[in-house]
């Protein structure tokens, strides 16, 4: 029960990307408050993947700046990242190894978790996401959805404050959609993980969100409460409200 | 033969860069080639076959590039078209359009015997380029392997038989190459396989001929031709040489029956796990 | 930093490749040094020879294989951990902890290191064991120059040296490769590069013909007949390769 603190989690500050002459994203910004789940939307190529590689400084800005809990993500990319955990397109894992070895390999990349404490973390994740009996099997033997949950259970390993899901939802079946959601509510609730969650399932994330990130071709063009979003949108309701936004 | 099956392929393959760049790569080692004989004439009589001319230039530049660059284009060219696009999923989208795995692999292969013809037609009329410009002409010249100097006209059908049979020794390590791919989960993997046989086959005659020596077994010398390698360095000149002192026949026929083998072998082998295994979908 | 290099470590050795490789490696070994023992005699270049005798048996045994470590295994472990874990996406599963990719390299680099170093060291026990076991000892042996005599102690140390010298050229490779690995998009392309550029060398200028002909050097430069410059060349591939290549993990961007 994380009480809702002022600070933001994820600061985004005029931030821009070019990829030769094309911009990629241009002049986004925007805030994240610590505890909430923000929903982060724009149709494809709107950049949105390219963002969430800068937020985990895997590409750098050309222009502005990006902070995580005060921290410059371009200065002190370590100290930034140290509780952040992150899927970033869809989760690639070391195929010829077991899910657990490979959560064992990567807890140690995270200089915040004691030796001793590793393997407790490793099968408290794996619980978290229910891959206790499953987590002995190669990767390549599991189904799309056991490798989105196997991603999630990766992202808990550093003991974050912020989660960074991209399009987290691809190539689950309805009932692992249910249970995602029902996963990131409850790592919010119990844990007060803030989330940044990309997707394209605008009901889905109504259902979760408490503020949403619009961007369009490259460009910010929302920012607000769920609640806001759906005063907005008013009866036309938020799908056909999104569609009007992508086209105007 | 599908032939739009083979035509897929054969635009795929031009849609890899590498294939280009060893089209374009061809010039520069047929200049490295030339610089190299033309060192290399310095220091030898002018009247030994090792002596290049415009005239031999093509085959000895062929001498001096089969081995490692036409057999490693091969491999390379095999491991994209087999092991790259099954990892990468993407032989997904041909094997959904109803061919048999065998078909596939068929195809494959044509493609790359048309693309690998194609390099030695290039390099061919490269070199006889690089020849003319680099090299002095000389009529008739020593060959390796012959007893009389052969004429220029002779040295046309010299050099025709020589690319001809030269090709189809890289079809036979292609073979070998093919089934490495069908094998290798990975590319590197794929491309180890494949050098590693290179090294072997390379290895192999001077094994033997030790082997023989040392052990007074008496085997016959022919039996070094197990290793295309050796095929490659030296048999394709004794097969087309004309000299009482080697034995061409026995040559080619032993060239021709170890050819045969490995292309029978490492082919057929290929197809059978291609078309055995699900794991390529 | 140790953890960094702990889990790569782990993973190279999860990769089958690894360990089939090192068994293959010692086969190829085993079978070069019954091939040795049959023929008597070593051969430094296609004119000197001399005879083989306990004390130098691992040198020659370390000429027959180098091919192996040079073309095969070396760039297959480099290009699977340099270019093939971040091109197939694998990597990014490290990259996005917090890790400094400075140091992610450097932990690649030293990990490949010790395992060129590993599979170096393997030849070399091997090499002076079968040697001693098998061959008839001598009181004295001369190497490539015939002037210069070394006793049994003075013999180890020199096997021992050569041994050094074409770890360093591996070592050269490694960074080189590193940096071939950085610069394409891809392993085939990386691998091809990588031989392209070791066969180049021998085309393009002498004092770089180390990367292919990498003992014919070391015989050469032990022996006091090497005539190109060796340590220059060799420490510009080790040390540019190595910093332009750290550099770039630097400030490179992560797309894949």
């Amino acid at each position: 029960m994380n009480e809702m603190n002022e600070t933001n989690v994820l600061e985004v500050l005029n931030v821009s990307k070019k990829a030769g002459t094309r911009t990629l994203v241009d002049q986004v910004s925007f805030s994240i408050q610590a505890g909430g789940v923000c929903g982060f939307v724009g149709p494809n190529g709107a950049g949105k993947t390219t963002l969430i590689r800068m937020i985990t400084g895997l590409i750098k800005p050309g222009d502005g700046s990006i902070r995580i809990d005060g921290t410059d993500v371009g200065r002190e990319r370590v100290k930034a990242l140290s509780r952040v955990g992150a899927i970033v397109e869809s989760p690639i894992f070391f195929p010829y190894m077991s899910g657990r070895d490979n959560l064992l390999n990567l807890v140690r990349l995270h200089p915040n978790v004691p030796g001793t404490e590793r393997r407790a973390r490793v099968e408290e994740a794996l619980s978290i996401v229910g891959l206790s009996e499953r987590g002995s099997d190669k990767v390549k033997t599991y189904s799309l959805g056991m490798k989105q949950r196997l991603g999630i259970a990766q992202a808990l390993l550093g003991d974050p404050r912020l989660i960074i899901l991209d399009e987290p939802a691809n190539g689950l079946d309805p009932m692992g959609i249910r249970e995602l959601r029902q996963l990131i509510q409850r790592l919010n609730q119990e844990r007060g993980i803030t989330f940044l969650v990309s997707s394209h399932l605008l009901d889905e994330l109504q259902r979760i969100c408490s503020r949403f990130v619009i961007i369009k071709e490259g460009k910010l063009v929302w920012e607000g409460t769920s609640r806001q979003w759906q005063e907005a949108a008013g009866a036309k309701g938020i799908e056909e409200h999104f569609v009007e936004m992508m086209t105007s | 033969m599908n032939s739009g099956l083979f035509l897929s392929e054969w635009e795929r393959m031009w849609k890899r860069k590498i294939t280009w760049l060893f089209l374009f790569a061809m010039p520069a080692v047929v200049a490295a080639t030339a610089k190299y004989y033309a060192g290399h004439n310095r220091v030898i009589p002018p009247a030994s076959a090792e002596y290049t001319w415009a005239g031999n230039f093509p085959v000895m530049a062929l001498i001096e590039q089969l081995i490692v660059v036409f057999n490693v284009m091969s491999l390379i060219l095999l491991t994209l078209s087999v092991t790259e696009e099954y990892r990468s999923g993407q032989i997904r989208m041909v094997m959904l359009r109803s061919f048999t795995a065998g078909q596939l692999l068929r195809a494959k292969w044509l493609a790359h015997t048309a693309v690998m013809m194609l390099y030695f037609t290039v390099y061919l009329l490269l070199s006889a380029a690089a020849g003319l410009l680099f090299f002095e002409t000389h009529d008739p010249m020593q060959l390796f392997y012959h007893d009389h100097p052969v004429s220029l006209k002779g040295m046309i059908g010299y050099t025709l038989m020589y690319y001809g049979l030269a090709f189809l020794t890289v079809l036979a390590i292609g073979s070998v190459f093919m089934a490495a791919a069908v094998i290798s989960r990975t590319t590197t993997g794929a491309v180890g396989l494949g050098l590693g046989f290179l090294l072997c086959s390379l290895g192999f005659p001077l094994v033997y001929q030790l082997a023989n020596r040392v052990g007074g077994l008496g085997l016959p010398a022919v039996v070094k031709y197990l290793s295309l390698t050796e095929i490659q360095y030296s048999g394709i000149a004794v097969m087309l040489g004309q000299a009482q002192a080697v034995s061409s026949g026995a040559a080619s026929l032993a060239a021709l029956l170890v050819g045969l083998g490995y292309a029978v072998i490492f082919g057929v082998g290929s197809l059978l796990v291609f078309s055995k295994s699900d794991r390529w979908m | 930093m140790f953890a960094m290099m702990l889990s790569d470590w782990e993973r190279m050795w999860k990769r089958k490749k690894t360990l089939f490789s090192m068994l293959i490696f010692v086969v190829i070994v085993g079978l070069d040094c019954l091939f040795l023992s049959m023929q008597k005699l070593g051969a430094f270049d296609n004119v000197s020879t001399a005879p083989l005798v306990s004390e130098n048996f691992a040198l020659f045994l370390l000429k027959e294989v180098s091919f192996f470590l040079v073309l095969i295994i070396g760039p297959m472990l480099i290009i699977d951990s340099m270019n093939g874990e971040y091109t197939s996406g694998q990597l990014r599963m490290v990259l996005i902890r917090p890790v400094s990719f400075a140091q992610l390299f450097l932990a690649k680099w030293m990990n490949l290191a010790a395992m060129l170093l590993l599979f170096t060291l393997v030849t070399f026990a091997i090499g002076e064991a079968f040697g001693y076991a098998f061959l008839p000892g001598a009181d004295t042996v001369v190497f490539l120059n015939p002037e210069q005599q070394y006793g049994p102690a003075g013999a180890f140390f020199y096997c021992f040296q050569s041994y050094g010298l074409f770890y360093l050229i591996l070592l050269a490779q490694l960074s080189l490769t590193g940096l071939i690995c950085t610069l394409l998009p891809g392993v085939v392309l990386s691998y091809l590069w990588w031989i392209a550029t070791a066969v180049g060398a021998l085309y393009v200028s002498d004092s770089f013909g180390f990367l292919l002909m990498g003992m014919d050097t070391v015989f050469k430069w032990t022996a006091g007949m090497y005539h190109h410059p060796f340590y220059l060349p060799l420490l510009i591939c080790l040390g540019m390769g190595f910093a332009v290549t750290m550099g770039i993990w630097q400030r490179r961007g992560w797309t894949k």
